[in-house]
């Protein structure tokens, strides 16, 4: 026996006009089922400790109010909403839940009531307490008497109040709460006028939270943020009396308050709205992405947001009326937030939960202006904070529906017979089990079989559970799927199964007691951004860093931004690359599976091809050579039809079905020519494909007439008409059917089995108890026909296996001799020579086994012999399984792991976590399955696309960490501990090399080959792509998906091979198209303070002049550069090119001269430090004159600045001319400090770092963060030890190291030889290439 | 009547449910660079072998179908105390090794299909999440070595204990054990050592406050892991090098069957060179091709032909480099075929199939545990005395092979820890019985 709550009713009567006199109105709370904006159902659980309610009163007979508080305690002084005679007052109310699961309701004067329910809190995550009254203006209540007026705001403090728990305990509200939530009422403020509630250390902001008009006496159920000191702050317009009561608090970060903020003005347009809502239109509110103002910072409302406190007013309405406040995505409830009639404003406070795009609905139902304030949001996952539903109404007395006044919260016991036919018998038994639990059914060998006769069914399952311990868990655990061969039917969330542990619990069996629950699964996770989410589905999907622009997105258009990357090549390698790991044809590229079923020079029935090969000029090898080309570009295009046919479908937006239901294949041009398919193509290109029909093969009939040579293949002379192949999508590609090859005994079931898998999602394999008899197996009598333990198995699959009967065991299309059917020979024309064979069963004109089940598909036949795979794959998109199984299908292109499988063996210790998230993602699929074959959001049915999109924006993709690693275990759902969720994947090969093309503009080593499908080869995708964790299609099929030292070196040695030609060809681009450098120089180091490069054009003594570079100092030491840049010498002409220094001059803002250096004495220079070069000796003066820096180094002359000031610095300089370019000069001035990191290059350089974090890693940084810091430290590191080096100058030290530029990119070095590319006088090309490797070698950089 | 349910969920705290999702493998034993512990290979016998044409040999019946072909002509063979079928070069093979070899036959996979075929016989049950032998082994032995576990295909499942590694090409093997020098030229560098040092103390601190953050989880956390013991464990790899097959010496891979080419010897190559440099404690072997749904015999044949050869070449190669003493090689397939053949002569799948064991002279070889009937059906074993016992024996299922092997090389104690023992209501000790 149990105990149970239920209401007892007192009358027939129910619900009534609630009075004094009739008595309070109780309603259970706990137990309530109500449903998310997702449009889960879920019941209300018994930790719930408060309700957000909506509460009207409707035509009281006189002025009153309305008391709402937690039963089981005494009604409290305090009132929730305010009515005068015949009005309509709503209110919101947050209301703590009694002791009984109920919550209390009294009117002082009659009226009726309405109460609609839009949340609860769970566990702690709200502290409701009974209303308590802290301030009454009138009286005194709380210390302050009279008026509160706009120059005098009351100042309520909550912090440290003590007051009375919702079950009668006196309790201290604490000290570090983050909001409360207050019923504020004014009362007959002496004009027209609004309060405004804030938290006291912030600015008062527009914001209004009750309306009143002059003498009335408002009230609303409010969440105020609290200020840091403990206090709330109330403003009135007009003065008026205050009321507050006080309902509770949160406090910890369940509700994340903010300072009220205005989103919506229809009046002015704020929200974008500038008219009057009404009638059929919606107005859709996005709250999720807003920018708020939290603790004085701009703070997005996170993703994680579940449900926002909203202050709505409408704001004078043509007639009376009425408001609806609902997430989007659900049809509109019939629940009001607002009453109000022709002229009036009327605000409420709102909790209202998002929909699913992080939207909140507003309907009216006649014209009027609208105010939508947010204050704060709620977030965290449902069982953590508030868990929002879609309003419900639960009590109506005008329609008595509800609980009747009087009636009372008791506790009653029910019987397990009882509760088994109330709840238990027709909504799971009868629906859910018995139609494989039954004696003719899949589940026959199974001891739980139903009649469908409620007794019956009541004592089977009695007697189950009473002779096993185990057997009521084992009930429960198949139910949600674990090693059930039905696979999930109840979700451990769904009423159906809660009523089953009731009533297992009921037979007093065993039910373990921790089953997790799904909406517990992501506690403590946060997720990622619309920005990170936008850069990780580009990387992924579309193969490119997304720029900046298009990670600008909020949780509103994060949408439109997903599905705007879907396009383009990367696109579509994506899905060929995605198509393949589950289908593996690419096997038959380049010959690493051989099809037969396509092989020309064994073939006479593709008459065209046939004689195409045998045709073939082999006389020499550049003839053989050219035959070796086409023959492999057309295995290439028949292997890879089947994924083109998917991904044309996909990129042309046709409904998913079609890559079955498809009449047409997809060809290139050799197989257009070969397959007779008659279409005209775009481009040249050899590989371009599109959509065509295959009409080149003939039957083997005695029409056809063929020689074979040896050597040369068939000749083809006559033959008969060719047929009218009958396209089934891919199901009938010979990639497809060659990949699943069949055999006289295997008779097409290896392709029913991976089109079961495949496309409806089912394995088989799986879905049969395993016979653990020896002997059972051991059966030669047709065992799959006969042999129970076989049948169960192939009853799904060999009808399915007969759909394909037209196919060979090659994939051929009818190939028995006279085109009649595909049947084997020894079947058809086998003698029974032992006499164990089946009895010989062939009757001329069958198509298929009379010794297997019949064509067909669950429990239909195939009606058309001709075209029954054409009738499977019409069957099997019109399964519902099939949207499951295509989202089973992307999941891993996308998520980088399988789905999950229920775990079958329930004493694995990770058993439970295991399960509950098995469950938490199979809700998911098939929630998004139904959406995916209705049409996600508005678009057409089976849009591969949007159902991508929909799972990039799920949680499945955007989990990102552990929300607050300081709250402790006991937040933390099932998802925290699974190894296999959330970001952060390691690349595939494809991926990661995709990655460095888009950042760098090639890929590592890639070379053309013309017998590759994609027309190259690289080492990324061929030499190191099993090292790497690859797959082959062949024997490799599953992807490495850890790193290990050998895939950790494939990454390192391409980040090594890589980041000096990217550095260097970066830098020569042009400032605006540059990757990597944009907006920085290379002149620019650790310790430069200014710095300018300058042509030196005279190429004599006599054509001297000064090029100066002007900069603010400030004082302290410092040191001048001047380097050569662009040193040339041809060794034939013995053209040189050389820098003559004179003097170096350094002039102060007002021209007067601060330092200055005759450059033929830096020798004696104290601390100078020459790079190269030697005093200039002037032959007509016969005395050196000036200094020569004869290659590419530089010149350090430290200098003491006294005073801040601007600085010019100036070079007399002239140079020996030769070579196509000018003398190049850079003049620098540099601080002593690279690790200090505040000169301008310094900062600089940070600045370039940050964007690096950014571009190549996704990490958001501050400039001070600890990683950009390390990053900059290794910079400093690496260009001083560089600059020291006896290769300085150089972008690498030639000697030992190698810098190879990639073949298809223009020399590199130009006409002026390495000077231009490899000069680096300030050692920062060095530097930075270091960097690149440190960057592409990163966790980040390989992880997304 | 409005009615509440009974308050029954009880949340639980997961945190510490982590360490049995990922589990962190305890080191159960020393680890150099140079590793000189035990070695485990496995050879996975890819399709289903027909072992009544090699180590449980059965002749045909009188009134019975034909179970095999070469039993028109021959008789079962014995080498030393292990019968086998006289076919290919079966006689060779088994009088060469014998003494080397603890024959399992009369496993019941308890299916038909490959898929759980496979991985029932190579985690030891039929249901999903149980490492394979080479995991465990690892795991025990070696976890942190360079390539501790290499796996060629096939069933790879580590359910999280350890990594492995995929080698195929020697040539770019080379380039990978030391990045930073030149493929070309040894006498120059793709990039200055003192950069990449550099560069590496650095991403290893980057990756150590990675892991100190404690709002990493799930995939996140578990890849810095990996790439955190990548980095640590990657110092030696370049010793390799020094074991590598020459150029001209590299196996290529061979045409065995019209249907199939076999990279095996390749494998072995690898899988020898990684034991000698002490840098791998476990490999994974696959060869294909045994399917053979038609023309079984002209099909199986030089597989097992081709079997035999690889497993001599693994011993040979493994006495040559002086570490047979060390190894155990576990060979084994996803079921047998049937005790009869198709109408295209082929054989089809069959839940019965055999193992074999084998290590360097050891005290339980030369023997024939399980035993099947005429028509191939297993006989129930007595788990004490290892002989048939109809009436009180047991079927040998795939458990209790691994369960012994556990015990063998000393990894059961790995695999409890690690919330991956068996559950058997008996043991077979075929090792000591």
């Amino acid at each position: 026996m149990l105990s149970i709550y239920f209401l007892v009713a007192s009358s027939p009567t129910l619900a009534t006009r609630l009075s004094p006199a009739t008595g309070d109105i109780a309603l259970p709370i706990i137990g309530q089922t109500l449903t998310n904006s997702g449009g889960i159902e879920l019941i209300v659980p018994a930790n719930a400790s408060a309700v957000a309610l909506n509460v009207t009163a409707v035509t009281p007979t006189s002025a009153g109010f309305i008391t709402v508080w937690p039963c089981g305690v005494e009604r409290p002084l305090a009132s929730h909403l305010n009515y005068s005679a015949n009005g309509v007052v709503p209110n919101g109310v947050i209301a703590s839940i009694g002791a009984n699961g109920g919550v209390c309701f009294y009117s002082q004067a009659e009226t009726d009531l309405i109460v609609d329910i839009a949340g609860w809190f769970e566990g702690d995550s709200y502290v409701g307490a009974t209303p308590n009254r802290l301030v009454d203006t009138r009286d005194g209540t709380g210390g302050s008497l009279g008026f509160v007026t706009a120059s005098t705001p009351l100042v309520v403090t909550v912090a440290s109040l003590a007051v009375t728990s919702a079950d009668g305990r006196s309790v201290t509200v604490p000290d570090n709460l983050s909001a409360v939530a207050l019923n504020v009422t004014a009362v007959t403020p002496a004009g027209d006028g609004f309060l405004t509630v804030w938290p006291c250390d912030v600015d008062r902001p527009l914001a209004s939270n009750v309306n009143y008009t002059a003498g009335s006496i408002v009230a609303n159920g409010i969440i105020a943020p609290v200020s840091t000191e403990g206090t709330v702050c109330i403003y009135s317009l007009a003065p008026s009396h205050v009321i507050v009561d006080f309902a509770g608090w949160f406090p910890g970060a369940a509700f994340e308050g903010s300072k009220p903020t205005r989103l919506v003005d229809t009046r002015d347009g704020t929200g974008g709205t500038s008219s009057p809502i009404g009638g059929v239109a919606e107005l859709s509110v996005p709250v999720r992405g807003v920018s708020l103002e939290v603790g004085g910072a701009a703070t997005l409302v996170p993703s994680t947001a579940t449900a926002a406190s909203l202050n709505v007013t409408v704001v004078n309405p043509v007639s009376s009326g009425f408001a609806t406040v609902w997430p989007c995505g659900v049809t509109r409830p019939n629940a009001s937030n607002l009453n109000f009639v022709a002229g009036q404003i009327v605000a409420n406070n709102i909790i209202a939960p998002l929909g699913t795009d992080g939207s909140v609905c507003l309907f009216s139902n006649v014209d009027t202006d609208v105010i939508v304030d947010v204050s704060g949001w709620f977030s965290g996952d449902e069982a953590e904070a508030l868990v929002g539903a879609t309003p419900k109404r639960f009590v109506d007395t005008r329609t008595n529906f509800g609980p009747a006044p009087g009636d009372e919260i008791e506790t009653i016991e029910v019987t397990a017979s009882a509760f088994f036919g109330e709840s238990v018998h027709d909504q799971v038994i009868l629906s859910r089990c018995q139609v494989c639990h039954n004696s003719i059914g899949v589940a026959r060998t199974t001891s739980l079989l139903y009649s469908g006769d409620e007794s019956e069914d009541f004592e089977t399952i009695r007697t189950y559970v009473a002779t096993d311990p185990g057997a009521a868990s084992r009930i429960l655990d198949k139910s949600r799927g674990v090693a059930h061969g039905g696979g999930s039917i109840l979700s451990s969330s769904s009423v159906a199964y809660l009523n089953l542990v009731e009533f297992l619990q009921l037979l007093e069996a065993q039910v373990a007691d921790n089953p997790l629950q799904s909406g517990e699964f992501w506690e403590g996770v946060s997720f990622a951004s619309a920005a990170q989410t936008v850069r990780r589905a580009s990387i992924l999907a579309a193969g490119r860093v997304p720029e900046r622009t298009e990670q600008n997105v909020n949780e509103v258009s994060l949408r439109a931004a997903l599905k705007a990357l879907l396009q383009g090549d990367a696109f579509h390698d994506f899905l060929i690359r995605g198509a393949n790991d589950r289908l593996h044809t690419d096997a038959f590229l380049n010959y690493g599976l051989f099809m037969e079923s396509i092989d020309l020079n064994a073939l006479d029935i593709l008459p065209v091809g046939a004689n195409r090969y045998s045709s073939a000029d082999i006389s020499t090898e550049e003839a053989r050579s050219e035959r070796d080309r086409w023959l492999t570009t057309w295995v290439n295009s028949m292997a890879r039809a089947p994924l083109e046919l998917i991904a044309y479908v996909v990129e042309n937006d046709l409904p998913y079905t079609e890559i079955l239901t498809a009449n047409y294949t997809m060809v290139t041009p050799i197989a257009n020519e070969i397959l007779r398919s008659g279409i005209t193509f775009n481009t040249n290109e050899v590989y371009e494909f599109q959509p065509g029909q295959h009409r080149g093969q003939v039957l083997p009939n005695d029409q056809l007439i063929s020689e074979f040579v040896q050597g040369q293949g068939f000749s083809v002379f006559s033959h008969g008409e060719f047929v009218d192949y009958p396209h089934a999508g891919i199901l009938n590609t010979q990639a497809y059917l060659n990949r699943y090859p069949s055999t006289e005994t295997n008779r097409n079931r290896a392709r029913s089995r991976w089109t079961n898998y495949h496309f409806l999602g089912v394995d088989i394999e799986k879905s049969a108890t395993r016979t653990t008899d020896p002997d059972a197996l051991a059966d030669t009598n047709n065992p799959t026909l006969n042999n129970s333990n076989c049948t169960i198995c192939h009853q799904t699959m060999d009808p399915v296996a007969g759909t394909f009967q037209n196919y060979g065991d090659e994939g051929l299309y009818r190939n028995s001799y006279g085109g009649l059917d595909a049947l084997s020979d020894s079947y058809k024309y086998a003698e029974n020579p032992d006499g164990l064979m089946p009895s010989q069963a062939y009757v001329d004109g069958d198509t298929w086994y009379r010794d297997m089940l019949t064509p067909g598909f669950a429990n239909a036949v195939a009606p058309d012999a001709g075209n029954s795979l054409q009738w499977l794959a019409s069957e099997i998109t019109s399964d519902p399984r099939f949207a499951i199984a295509t989202i089973k299908f992307w999941w891993p292109a996308l998520m980088g792991t399988d789905v999950l499988e229920a775990p079958e063996v329930s004493t694995d210790t990770n058993f439970p976590v295991q399960l509950a998230a098995f469950e938490e993602q199979n809700e998911y699929i098939k929630n998004l399955a139904v959406d995916f074959s209705e049409g996600i959001a508005g678009g057409s049915p089976f849009n591969l696309k949007d159902m991508i999109v929909e799972m990039m924006m799920s949680r499945w993709f955007r989990a990102n960490a552990l929300s607050d690693s300081t709250t402790g275990s006991e937040t933390l759902g099932a998802a925290a501990s699974l190894a296999t969720i959330g970001t952060r994947r390691l690349l595939t090969p494809a991926e990661l090399e995709n990655k460095v093309h888009d950042l760098f503009g090639w890929r590592w080593n890639e070379y053309p080959d013309e017998y590759s499908i994609n027309g190259r080869r690289t080492s990324l995708l061929n030499r190191y792509r099993i090292y790497y964790g690859g797959i082959d299609s062949v024997g490799i099929q599953d992807r490495a998906t850890a790193l290990t030292p050998l895939m950790f070196n494939v990454a390192e040695l391409m980040a090594i091979k890589i980041a000096c030609p990217a550095v260097l060809i970066d830098l020569q681009r042009p400032n605006a198209e540059r990757e990597l450098f944009k907006g920085i120089t290379v002149n620019e180091t650790p310790i430069t303070e200014f710095s300018r490069n300058l042509e030196v054009t005279g190429a004599s003594a006599g054509q001297i002049a000064a090029y100066g570079v002007s900069g603010q100092v400030s004082a302290g030491d410092r040191t001048v550069s001047i380097a050569f840049l662009n040193d040339y010498y041809d060794e034939e002409t013995r053209a040189d090119r050389n820098l003559i220094v004179d003097k170096l001059t350094i002039t102060n803002a007002l021209g007067a001269v601060v330092f200055e250096l005759e450059l033929e004495d830096i020798e004696t220079f104290s601390d100078a430090t020459i790079g190269c070069g030697a005093p200039h000796f002037n032959d007509e003066s016969g005395k050196t004159d000036a200094f020569n820096i004869w290659s590419q180094c530089s010149l350090s002359i430290p200098v003491q600045f006294f005073a801040a000031d601007d600085y010019t610095i100036s070079v007399q300089a002239y140079g020996q001319q030769a070579g196509p370019e000018t003398i190049q000069m850079q003049i620098s001035l540099n601080s002593d400090d690279a690790a200090a990191g505040t000169s301008a290059g310094a900062l600089s350089i940070k600045e370039k770092l940050k964007d690096w974090h950014e571009k190549l890693l996704g990490e958001s940084l501050a400039i001070d963060d600890p990683e950009l810091e390390a990053s900059y430290s290794l910079l400093v590191e690496t260009w001083e030890a560089r600059r020291l080096s006896d290769n300085s100058g150089w972008a690498w030290n030639g000697e030992i190291e190698d810098c190879h530029f990639p073949p298809h990119i223009p020399d590199p070095w130009g006409e002026n030889g390495l000077g231009q590319t490899g000069a680096d006088p300030s050692a920062m090309k060095n530097t930075w290439t270091s960097m690149l490797i440190y960057f592409m070698t990163d966790f980040q950089f390989i992880h997304e | 009547m409005i009615m509440k349910r009974r308050q029954f969920i009880t949340r639980t705290a997961l945190l510490g449910a982590a360490g049995l999702v990922t589990p962190v493998p305890k080191l159960y034993g020393s680890e150099h660079p140079d590793y000189s512990g035990p070695l485990l290979a496995t050879l996975q016998i890819d399709g289903g072998w027909d072992v009544t044409s090699y180590c449980d040999p059965k002749e045909n019946q009188v009134g019975e179908r034909k179970i095999t072909n070469w039993s028109d002509s021959n008789s079962t063979q014995v080498a030393g105390n292990l019968p086998y079928a006289p076919i290919a070069n079966n006689q060779w093979f088994f009088e060469k090794h014998h003494q080397n070899i603890l024959v399992i036959n009369g496993i019941d996979a308890q299916t038909n299909s490959h898929t759980t075929g496979v991985l029932h016989n190579w985690s030891g049950r039929n249901a999903a999440g149980l490492p394979s032998l080479s995991s465990l082994f690892t795991a025990r032995n070696a976890p942190n070595l360079p390539i501790s576990y290499i796996n060629f295909g096939g069933f790879s499942s580590t359910s999280g204990l350890v990594r492995f590694s995929r080698l195929n090409d020697v040539s770019a093997l080379r380039t990978l054990v030391d990045p930073g020098l030149s493929e070309y030229d040894p006498t120059r560098t793709n990039r200055s050592p003192e950069d990449l040092s550099r560069i590496a103390r650095y991403r290893r601190e980057r990756i150590t406050r990675f892991l100190a953050k404690p709002d990493s989880f799930g995939l996140k956390r578990s890849n810095l892991e990996a790439m955190d013991a990548a980095l640590r464990n990657r110092g030696s790899i370049s010793r390799i090098k020094d074991f590598l097959p020459a150029a001209g010496e590299i196996a290529q891979e061979e045409s065995i069957t019209r249907e199939t080419n076999s990279s095996l010897r390749r494998q072995i190559q690898l899988t020898m060179s990684s034991f000698e440099s002490g840098l791998c404690c476990a490999s994974d072997l696959i060869v294909s091709g045994f399917d053979t749904h038609t023309n079984h015999d002209e099909l199986h044949e030089p597989l097992l032909a081709h079997v035999n050869e690889s497993i001599d070449m693994i011993w040979t190669e493994a006495e040559a480099r002086g570490f047979s003493d060390r190894l155990t090689l576990v060979v084994a397939s996803d079921f047998g075929r049937t005790p009869h053949y198709n109408p295209d002569n082929g054989k089809d799948h069959w839940p019965i199939g055999s193992a074999m064991v084998m290590q360097e002279r050891p005290q339980w070889g030369n023997r024939v545990i399980g035993s099947t009937d005429e028509g191939h059906n297993a006989h129930n074993i007595s788990p004490t005395s290892l002989a048939r016992d109809d009436a009180n024996g047991s079927i040998i299922y795939p458990r209790h092979v691994h369960q012994a092997i556990r015990n063998l090389l000393d990894i059961d104690t790995v695999a409890r820890d690690n919330g991956f023992g068996f559950t058997n209501s008996e043991d077979f000790d075929f090792f000591h019985g």
